[in-house]
């Protein structure tokens, strides 16, 4: 199951998020043949998919997000050396800037989603982005707390010529109201990357 | 500022964590050896570069990898058979090794794999229940263990692993059943195979074997306190002949923390070198027999001078390198004990017979190895003398030597009497050109002068 609750909130936030990655990683990588594929139904959240993977905190009081891309870098190395232009063979090498490449990419879907909750007033904060293994994801701890009003998942392809990655997000939500009325709004067009510069 | 500054110092330590956590991966990517860690349905989540490798797959595909389809159906089973007995009642997520073979997709051979198996312990996982498996490939070993077992099989040696019990734990080679002419060694009493034969075997021979059994848990110094006993060539009854044959056996211990635990025996089918040494004590002792024979028959026993047995062999070389000139000289002395026949009459041939005997003594006392000094007759001595000097003198000098030892000896014959003897010489010299025969005409024509000239002295051609 890509969506583990299906509800009016969930299926808002998801198509938040779904929006929200293919509209960055068509701008972060100029590439515009991009698209969205939903996953196999067997898919369940914590299930290993790739080698890699980048991932986000994004928090506030009313809401908690865990927003992983999951990748392979031979096939994302495509997308980095589109947007650089890098002809360099050094395969090693490559592994370690397309990993920067994804952390840079998830931090910038994140902002986004930041900046769209931010429009419809709800303050949230994120992490600095943290890459690991991907097998790591065995460790991601999805169990049931009592405390949380709402939680569910979502999990999404966004596939071109180079290949595909998976971005999962893992939602809690504190305060259902709050968030009952989240509307789409995006960022208006611009030429900045939206690059950090402490980063 | 300040939030700034609390980001990057949560990017550092992030920074770090990546780091480390991509430095034990890589540690694992690289590890020796192929490993895995396979979900419930034995798929890979997690594989290091051997295994990727091993499977036909990058780093990257090698995930959801089927695990069991590197495996024949039969070893499928026994992969599968393994896995479950980790769950084994009593003992839940018992680590499980075994060896398998696996048929990598890109080889066209079969890879003999050691493995470890066993549960990993991350709790609730979508993955289900996780196995991590490593595998070490011991192809090579396998051939090698292979290439050594056709050799030891083909060595015409017999190999034997012995246990604590004395009893054969292995047999390393073939050629042991040749040897003992038994199909089942493994599990037999090594000392049994010798008191069944049908020779029967001394006590101490199966007494040294059972001492093996004793030597279990001795270290070096107290097993070379017994190696000595145990038997080194032992014969044993002939295979469907009634030949007898032998074995010779070398005992090797084999040590572990400095005490024996066990012996490898290398036996060797010893029956023809036993027979040869024979063979050889044999021809030995015919050839001493015949040297004894051939002594006897050159050495007059009296006198110890050679017989005129040996004269005709010695002076065929003689003459022949006289002839070649290795030789410049060759001087005959022929010499006769005086009034002999008195002697013998008036004291008794056993006198007679001790004189004889003290001549000869002196004789070889005062002649050189190169010099041949033959009995001649009853009491006639002939010695040819080659010198690499022609000064003519040589046997003279030679001659009055043995005429002044043989003037001064007394013989005590009891009661203070004593008997004393005289001898008489003559010296020829041997021309080149010349017949040794007539040299040796000439010298006893020169001795027969000296008798007439009133015995006990030499007489030469120079003095006629």
């Amino acid at each position: 199951m890509s969506t583990v609750y299906t509800d009016d909130i969930g299926a808002k936030i998801g198509s938040i998020f779904r929006n929200a990655s293919l509209v960055q990683a068509r701008q972060y990588s100029g590439c515009e043949a991009l698209e969205l594929e939903e996953m196999d139904d067997n898919y369940e959240l914590g299930k290993v998919i790739s080698r890699q993977m980048t991932l986000i905190v994004i928090s506030g009081a009313e809401m908690t997000i865990l927003f992983k891309i999951h990748f392979n870098s031979s096939e994302c190395d495509q997308l980095r050396r589109l947007k650089f232009r890098d002809q360099s063979t050094d395969e090693e090498l490559a592994v370690a800037k397309t990993v920067d490449f994804m952390k840079e990419f998830t931090n910038q879907i994140c902002g986004r989603i930041c900046r769209i909750f931010q429009r419809n007033e709800l303050a949230l904060g994120m992490c600095i982005p943290l890459s690991m293994r991907g097998w790591y994801e065995l460790h991601a701890d999805y169990t049931k707390r009592d405390d949380i009003l709402k939680k569910f998942g979502h999990a999404w392809r966004v596939k071109g010529d180079f290949g595909s990655f998976t971005c999962t997000a893992y939602v809690e939500i504190n305060k259902p109201a709050d968030v009952a009325n989240l509307q789409y709004v995006d960022d208006p067009v611009s030429n900045d990357d939206g690059e950090l510069e402490f980063l | 500022l300040s939030q700034n500054n609390e980001l990057l110092a949560c990017y550092k330590v992030f920074s770090l964590l990546e780091a480390a956590s991509d430095n034990a991966e890589a540690m694992l990517d690289s590890m020796p050896g192929a490993m895995v860690v396979l979900n419930q349905d034995l798929r890979v989540i997690r594989a290091n570069n051997e295994f990727s490798k091993l499977s036909g797959c990058t780093i990257e595909t090698v995930l959801g990898f089927d695990f069991t389809s590197l495996f024949s159906p039969e070893n499928k089973a026994t992969l599968l058979r393994q896995l479950a007995s980790m769950k084994s009642e009593g003992q839940p997520n018992k680590p499980v090794n075994f060896e398998l073979e696996i048929v990598p997709p890109k080889e066209s051979l079969a890879r003999q794999y050691y493995w470890q198996a066993s549960v990993v312990g991350v709790k609730k996982s979508a993955e289900g229940e996780l196995i991590s498996i490593s595998g070490k490939d011991l192809t090579d070993l396998y051939q090698s263990e292979m290439k050594l077992k056709n050799i030891f099989s083909n060595l015409p040696l017999g190999m034997l692993m012995i246990d604590s019990e004395g009893k054969i734990q292995e047999v390393l080679s073939q050629f042991s059943e040749v040897l003992f002419n038994r199909k089942e060694l493994v599990g037999v009493s090594f000392v049994s195979l010798f008191e069944s034969t049908k020779t029967g075997q001394d006590r101490e021979v199966i007494d040294g074997l059972k001492n093996l059994a004793c030597c279990f848990g001795m270290n070096k110094n107290q097993y070379a306190n017994v190696e000595h006993s145990f038997p080194r060539v032992i014969e044993i009854g002939g295979v469907a002949t009634t030949q007898d044959r032998w074995i010779s056996i070398n005992y090797q211990p084999i040590l572990k923390l400095g005490r024996i635990e066990g012996f490898i025996l290398l036996i060797e089918d010893a029956t023809e070198s036993i027979h040869a040494k024979k063979e050889m004590e044999r021809v030995s002792e015919l050839e001493r027999q015949i040297q004894t024979v051939y002594e006897a028959a050159i050495r007059d026993p009296l006198t110890g001078l050679y017989t005129r047995l040996f004269m005709k062999d010695s002076l065929k070389s003689l003459i022949s390198n006289f002839h070649r000139g290795r030789i410049e000289e060759l001087s005959v002395l022929m010499m006769d004990v005086d009034h002999f026949k008195t002697v013998n009459d008036t004291y008794g041939h056993k006198i007679g017979d001790r004189l004889l005997s003290e001549v000869g003594k002196i004789i070889l006392k005062q002649v050189r190895e190169t010099d041949i000094a033959i009995r001649f007759g009853g009491e006639e001595f002939l010695i040819i003398l080659p010198s690499n000097f022609s000064d003519m003198t040589s046997g003279k000098v030679l001659a009055e030597r043995i005429r002044m030892e043989v003037e001064k000896y007394e013989l005590k014959i009891g009661s203070g009497e004593h008997v004393k003897i005289t001898i008489s010489g003559g010296v020829s010299w041997c021309g080149k050109q010349e017949n040794i025969d007539h040299a040796i005409e000439r010298a006893d024509s020169f001795l027969y002068l000296a008798k007439r000239r009133g015995r006990n002295c030499i007489v030469t051609e120079t003095d006629r």
